[in-house]
């Protein structure tokens, strides 16, 4: 059976005070739950206030300047104004399905997160599949847009989905052929063990690791990760200036606000599996020199984590506004024409790299 | 004990939302309902000590069949279906086959002696990953059969793309191909 043992101190401290296995199994299911919509909720708006700051400053301006310190409080207001908006549906709406459809699209990076290891012992699931149910998971994502789309009863919103669909349903395969690409010569599909595998300097991190192979690899992953993420410069699904917002023309108030968090907490999902998978994870980036490394060495393993997810999503930022969309052919074409066979040609090479020197 | 509860609601939702598959009357629903019996399946798989199979299951069922129903039942525009009738002259067939697979079926599970221990893993990566490659005197090495049959799904592939575009070549089809 698969019987997920929640490792932090936490969990064992319940298990200590509660006799029935049952009952404190519950228990700590229902802290991490929590855990992890805390973590994911609350990244939310500092994630937005950071991609208005760093939009604002490519752009040359200021960003929110009014309220509270350099804007701080914006996001909030913001947040108020979203939670208090008056919820509707338009005119011929399927209701059940427009007000299904964001939850769904949020459920999959809520289970991705669980599969994330932040720690040594602050991972909700480890389990030996880690990364084939992050795959699986993502699929909810596309199936939450498409239902939103076709729900609204709009012409704009169903294009937007089925541009989107096919997009990501695209990009998903080379996304998963680069992860497959990690769990290759890491050895391990299980998160926990492909960050123990990287320990040792900053050059044993996989993107330094493996020669030139996992340089490209990286960067594979952050064109199919950022298509996967909707995010532009591969947003043809929302493509404000020809589609008015895509899949979520309709939506307001509320159900607009989960589509908005599922984003970011993608965004956040994303990053950390980045970090995972090619940066070394909770790891302290050690170089080799021992009065160094001791002090590193003190920081706990999961504010290493967290500045290396705020330094990809702030790639990711960056990224989003200085780059222009491509038409929908183009990328389509992109993907299959070009990024697939490079993948199948990476994965190629890497088991070459291990045939011969692992 | 917790794995019993599990199993009930898992097996509660499978069914259940096997149902709604055959009595929505909108397709989009219809298919909505078969992702969530696909899901409950998975849950059921992992209960069995095959975590892989689970994953699987989400992975190619529930993620890129039902995204290409969906997808399908939204461009075809579907809804004009929910006006068919949900019984005619065919079910009179279809129901006592249905009915003949049930009892064969419950005959075939009842007569098996059913040793079961659901703490043995039986589909993880490691074992799926044996009995797929492992070519020596005593694994079975399946690898080659696995590819054979992505062979037989490629050809199944073109032969479908040869048939949607009956007129290859011609002059119709060139300007299509032309305007994207």
């Amino acid at each position: 059976m698969m019987n997920p043992v929640i490792s932090h101190p936490l969990g064992n401290f319940i298990r200590e005070v509660i006799p029935f296995p049952e009952v404190s199994f519950l228990i700590n299911s229902i802290i991490s739950i929590i855990a992890i919509c805390a973590v994911a909720i609350g990244t939310a708006p500092i994630l937005i206030y950071m991609e208005r700051k760093i939009c604002a400053h490519i752009q040359c301006r200021l960003g929110p300047m009014r309220l509270g310190f350099h804007g701080t409080l914006q996001t909030i207001a913001d947040v108020m104004k979203l939670l208090f908006k008056e919820v509707y549906a338009p005119k011929g709406a399927d209701k059940f399905l427009f007000y299904l459809a964001p939850m769904i699209s949020l459920t999959a990076p809520f289970l991705a997160l669980t599969m994330i290891p932040f720690d040594h012992n602050l991972q909700v699931a480890n389990l030996s599949v880690g990364i084939p149910f992050i795959i699986a998971v993502n699929g909810f994502g596309i199936l939450g847009i498409l239902i939103g789309g076709w729900a609204s009863n709009n012409k704009y919103s169903l294009l937007g989905s089925l541009r989107s669909g096919a997009q990501m349903i695209s990009y998903e395969i080379s996304f998963a052929l680069v992860l497959l690409f990690v769990v290759m010569v890491s050895g391990s599909a299980n998160l926990m063990e492909i960050t123990q595998s990287q320990s040792g300097t900053i050059l044993d991190w996989w993107i330094i690791k493996i020669p030139v192979l996992g340089f490209i690899a990286f960067i594979m992953f952050f064109i199919s990760s950022t298509a996967e993420l909707n995010r532009a410069p591969f947003d043809i699904a929302e493509a404000e200036q020809e589609l008015t917002g895509g899949y979520h023309t309709e939506y307001n108030g509320t159900a607009f606000a989960m589509f908005y968090l599922a984003e970011y907490i993608n965004l956040v999902t994303t990053s950390s599996l980045a970090t995972t998978c090619f940066l070394g994870g909770f790891l302290p980036p050690l170089i080799g020199i021992e009065s160094v490394d001791l002090l590193m060495m003190k920081v706990p393993g999961f504010i290493w984590f967290a500045a290396k997810v705020v330094f990809m999503i702030s790639a990711y930022m960056v990224v989003r506004w200085t780059f222009v969309r491509p038409r929908v052919d183009q990328l389509m074409d992109f993907e299959w024409k070009f990024l697939l066979p490079a993948n199948l040609l990476l994965l190629a090479l890497g088991a070459t790299y291990i045939a011969v020197l692992g | 004990m917790l794995a019993l509860i599990y199993f009930i609601i898992l097996g509660v939702i499978a069914v259940g939302s096997a149902l709604c598959v055959l009595l929505s009357r909108h397709p989009l629903y219809g298919a909505l309902s078969l992702v969530v019996s696909m899901v409950s399946l998975a849950g059921i798989y992992g209960l069995l000590g095959s975590p892989f199979v689970g994953v699987v299951q989400i992975m190619v069922y529930a993620g890129a069949i039902m995204m290409l129903l969906t997808f399908v039942i939204m461009v075809l525009n579907g809804a004009r279906d929910s006006k068919t009738p949900m019984f005619d002259k065919v079910s009179l067939f279809v129901f006592p086959a249905i009915l003949l697979l049930a009892a064969l079926l419950g005959f075939a599970l009842i007569s098996t002696p059913l040793a079961f221990n659901a703490e043995t893993l039986r589909g993880s990566v490691a074992l799926t990953s044996e009995t797929l490659f492992n070519t020596n005197n005593k694994g079975p090495g399946y690898f080659l059969l696995f590819e054979v049959i992505g062979l037989l799904l490629l050809s199944a592939m073109i032969a479908a793309v040869l048939l949607a575009k009956k007129n290859l070549g011609s002059k119709e089809t060139e300007e299509i191909t032309e305007v994207h």
